[in-house]
C-alpha cells in the first residue's frame, strides 16, 4: 500500500477503533495465555464465576 | 483441537540435523526511550516498509531480519493456529505446503496448546528443517532462568532440532514483567546462556499488551536482535505500538515482527469493517521483517500466500 492508501484506510476504521474495542488484547486479560496468569496470580478464565 | 492429541510419553529416538555453525550478530542497542504521543495518524504514514527481494509474481517476497543480516519471508506461518489444527496429517500438509510455496518463517512458543504446537511443527519440519527459520518462545513468565533452559531443551526436542534460529520471550505483558525478566537469575541470563551454547542464534520478546511495557524492555538497552507486536490498521486510536514502539525499533535496527493483522480474532473482518486482503496488506506495508499469521486451514494459508506473493507496498 502507499502511505496515501494506508492513511485512507487507518480513517476509515477509526470510528471503528477508536475506543480499542477491537483489540480487546490490549485492555483485558481474557486472551492473555494459562500459564502467564497463573505465574501472575490470576486464575484461567474457565474459573472465573461469570 | 485438544480431543485428538496425545501427549507425548514416547522414547523414540528423535532424529536431530546437524547444528548449523553461524556467527553472532554483534549488536548494541543504544539510546534513551523516547514518549511518543498517542494519537498521530501522520507519523505512522510517513514510516517506509522495509525492503524486499525475491519479489517476482510467484515468490514470496523477503526481507532483512534488522541488524541479523537474515533474510526471511515477509509472511510467517503462526504456531498457535497449526496445534488446533485437527489432526497431525493436516498440520504437516498446511506446513509443508508453506515451506514448499517459500514462506520460510515460523513462530512457535513452548506454551501453545499443552506443547502440540511444537510437536507438530517438529513433525512436519522433518526434511525441511534447513529451509526456514524458526523461532519459538520461552515462557517463564517471570521465573528463573534454570525454568528457561529446561523450557530450550523441551522446545529442541518437540521441534526436532539442536538448535533455534530465534528465541524469544513470551507475552511481556504485566506491569512487573521487565523488573522480572532482567533480575539477577532471570530469563535475559538465559537468552546470553543460550547463546553460548550455540542453541539460539537470536533473542527477542513478544507482548500485545500495551506499549509502555514494550519500551519498558527496550529501555534496559539489551541487544535484542527481534521484538514482536500486534500491529495492524486498528492500532492508531488505542495504545499504538505502531507510533510508539515501532519508530524505537527502526531507530535501534531492531527487526519488528507484526502479529495480529486482522484484530485477533478476525472481529473486524467478520463485521465487514475492512478484508482480510487490505488489512493483510496494510500491515505487510509497515517496516517490519514479517507478519506472523495463524493459519488453521489450507485455504487460509492459500489467501496468505496469494496476498504474499509478489507483494509490493
Amino acid at each position: 500500500m502507499t502511505p496515501q492508501e494506508m492513511q485512507q484506510l487507518r480513517d476509515r476504521c477509526k470510528s471503528f477503533a477508536a475506543d480499542g474495542h477491537l483489540e480487546l488484547y490490549k485492555s483485558t486479560k481474557r486472551y492473555d495465555g494459562g500459564v502467564g496468569r497463573e505465574q501472575h496470580g490470576y486464575p484461567p478464565p474457565e474459573q472465573l464465576p461469570l | 483441537m485438544a480431543e485428538h492429541y496425545q501427549p507425548s510419553g514416547r522414547s523414540e529416538v528423535i532424529p536431530q540435523i546437524d547444528r548449523r555453525r553461524f556467527l553472532q550478530a554483534g549488536l548494541v542497542a543504544t539510546g534513551t526511550v523516547i514518549g511518543a504521543p498517542i494519537l498521530q495518524s501522520s507519523m505512522a504514514a510517513a514510516a517506509a516498509p522495509a525492503a524486499a527481494t525475491n519479489t517476482s509474481s510467484d515468490q514470496i517476497p523477503r526481507r532483512t531480519l534488522g541488524k541479523t543480516g537474515e533474510q526471511v519471508s515477509i509472511i510467517g506461518l503462526g504456531g498457535y493456529h497449526l496445534g488446533t489444527m485437527q489432526s497431525l496429517d493436516d498440520a504437516v500438509r498446511l506446513v509443508q505446503e508453506a515451506v514448499d510455496a517459500g514462506v520460510t518463517f515460523f513462530d512457535n512458543a513452548w506454551e501453545y496448546n499443552d506443547h502440540r504446537s511444537e510437536e507438530w511443527m517438529g513433525r512436519a519440519l522433518q526434511g525441511r528443517r534447513d529451509k526456514v527459520f524458526l523461532m519459538t518462545k520461552v515462557c517463564t513468565h517471570g521465573r528463573d532462568k534454570n525454568v528457561a533452559m529446561q523450557q530450550l531443551e523441551e522446545s529442541l526436542k518437540r521441534l526436532r532440532t539442536d538448535h533455534l534460529d530465534l528465541w524469544q520471550i513470551h507475552e511481556v505483558i504485566y506491569e512487573n514483567d521487565p523488573d522480572l525478566h532482567f533480575a539477577k537469575g532471570g530469563v535475559i541470563e538465559a537468552l546470553d546462556e543460550a547463546k553460548k551454547q550455540g542453541k539460539v542464534r537470536f533473542v527477542g520478546f513478544t507482548g500485545h499488551k500495551n506499549p509502555s511495557i514494550h519500551l519498558k524492555m527496550l529501555a534496559h538497552n539489551y541487544p535484542f536482535d527481534t521484538v514482536q507486536m500486534p500491529l495492524n490498521c486498528f492500532d492508531g486510536t488505542y495504545r499504538s505500538f505502531e507510533q510508539q514502539v515501532l519508530p524505537e525499533l527502526e531507530r535501534r535496527g531492531i527487526a519488528a515482527l507484526g502479529m495480529k493483522s486482522l484484530g485477533g480474532d478476525g472481529q473486524p473482518i467478520l463485521h465487514g469493517v475492512v478484508g482480510p486482503e487490505e488489512a493483510l496488506r496494510y500491515a505487510m506495508s509497515l517496516p517490519v521483517a514479517t507478519t506472523i499469521s495463524g493459519m488453521d486451514s489450507l485455504n487460509v494459508l492459500r489467501q496468505n500466500l496469494a496476498i504474499a506473493r509478489g507483494f509490493k507496498p
